[in-house]
């Protein structure tokens, strides 16, 4: 019993005086040596401290904004820091290069060219058209739904082309459905879909949904073809 | 003798018990009110919004974003919404966005409430089943402060009249990284 409050002293005392170890430690002064205040200027030989004006012995007050320090000229960093900064110029262009390899890699990898197929969605004017939603089915399963934002619809009316599918289908016959939702002429909600019977062959496969205006007909037409 | 022992140990029993119960207390509350995405980048959202345009996110990389999800069935939603308008209204020019995400079931409802909110910014009335669970949303209101890299920076759970000068005080910290 009495050994356990031994310890429990000591375990009381060790938790109290933890705190007084974790303090930063000062450092070492020689015995009669005052230890520098934190707010003291630098010594005379410091290379912040500016020599020319002050008598010998005297310490120099700390430059205020380097005004007693000669700058270096507007605009141009000192050199070690100019080095430093292309050092890490370099090393962000490895990275970016990096990455871009490791997109490859991982592309190549997770869609194979005998497998891969990919779906591009692409406009021509979108007068009679704007799109909003995409809808893919291949062999009647969902594979993408996609919400377009004003922006995204903007590009591609700009000649933009969209990826809105990538994936692996193994060879032989398949079917692909699309369907198309927005705002038809006259601003009416407008649905229509698409289909296409295609043959995956041996190399990457890659298919387009266009929509294109009729202008005889005043109505858009969506199609599906082979990527050209 | 033998009362006064068992005394003593009843009541040191008592007083580690109440000392286990207060340490487990500790433990649970800020496990509580922990956000594990804070600090990753935020997961993306496409949805309509109430004046028929489609809204994502990600498409606001390069500004502050607030997304705030609400239900109508939740008054205090309603002072949060009105809160973050005024907000929205001062800093918009400072590159603030605030997106009102709706995570009702009832579609319609949803439609009707945001209707008769008085705000400016873009409210989504059917934004995807998976969006509670991608923004690990646990309670209502629940808001997420995203910042111009796309990453999630914080995240407020319920709303005080006197949590909107703190709500500046953070975005405005935000706005000016």
């Amino acid at each position: 019993m009495f050994t356990h409050r031994i310890l429990l002293a000591v375990l009381v005392s060790a938790l109290f005086a933890a705190p007084l170890f974790a303090q930063d430690p000062q450092p070492a002064t020689p015995q009669g040596a005052a230890a520098p205040a934190p707010d003291a200027p630098p010594p005379a030989d410091s290379p912040n401290a500016s020599i020319s004006d002050a008598p010998v012995g005297t310490l120099i007050a700390p430059p205020v904004d380097g005004a007693t320090v000669a700058p270096p000229a507007e605009g141009e960093p000192p050199a070690d820091t100019r080095a430093l900064d292309e050092t890490v110029q370099d090393l962000k262009k490895d990275v970016v290069d990096l990455n871009k390899e490791l997109f490859v890699l991982e592309e190549e990898l997770l869609f194979p060219a005998n497998t891969q197929v990919a779906v591009f969605v692409s406009m021509d004017i979108g007068e009679f058209f704007a799109l909003d939603s995409l809808t893919l089915k291949i062999d009647n399963k969902e594979v993408a739904n996609y919400l377009y934002t004003p922006r995204e619809a903007e590009a591609l009316l700009k000649g933009g082309v969209h990826r809105v599918y990538l994936g692996n289908l193994k060879v032989g016959e398949h079917q692909l459905v699309a369907f198309f939702e927005g705002k038809g002429p006259n601003t009416r909600d407008y649905k229509r879909g698409a289909n296409l019977k295609f043959e995956k062959g041996v190399g990457a496969k890659y298919l387009e949904l266009k929509i294109t205006d009729r202008q005889r007909k005043g109505q858009p037409e969506f199609a599906i073809k082979d990527w050209e | 003798m033998l009362d006064r022992n068992v005394a003593k140990t009843r009541a040191r029993f008592a007083a580690l018990a109440t000392g286990c119960v207060l340490f487990l207390a500790a433990l649970a509350a800020p496990a509580a009110d922990r956000y594990d995405l804070v600090g990753k980048p935020a997961p993306d959202l496409v949805a309509r919004g109430l004046s028929g345009e489609n809204v994502r996110i990600s498409e606001h990389r390069g500004e502050v974003v607030v997304v705030s999800f609400w239900s109508g069935s939740c008054n205090t939603c309603r002072a949060q919404l009105n809160a973050l308008d005024r907000i929205a209204k001062t800093y918009a020019s400072a590159g603030l966005t605030v997106i009102g995400v709706n995570l009702d079931d009832d579609q319609v409802r949803a439609e009707k409430f945001a209707r008769a909110q008085d705000v400016q910014f873009q409210l989504l009335v059917s934004a995807p089943e998976n969006t509670g669970r991608d923004f690990r949303v646990d309670r209502l209101p629940m808001m997420v402060f995203v910042d111009r890299e796309g990453v999630l920076r914080a995240a407020h759970r319920e709303f005080k009249a006197s949590d909107e000068a703190k709500y500046v005080r953070e975005l405005r910290t935000l706005l000016n990284e």
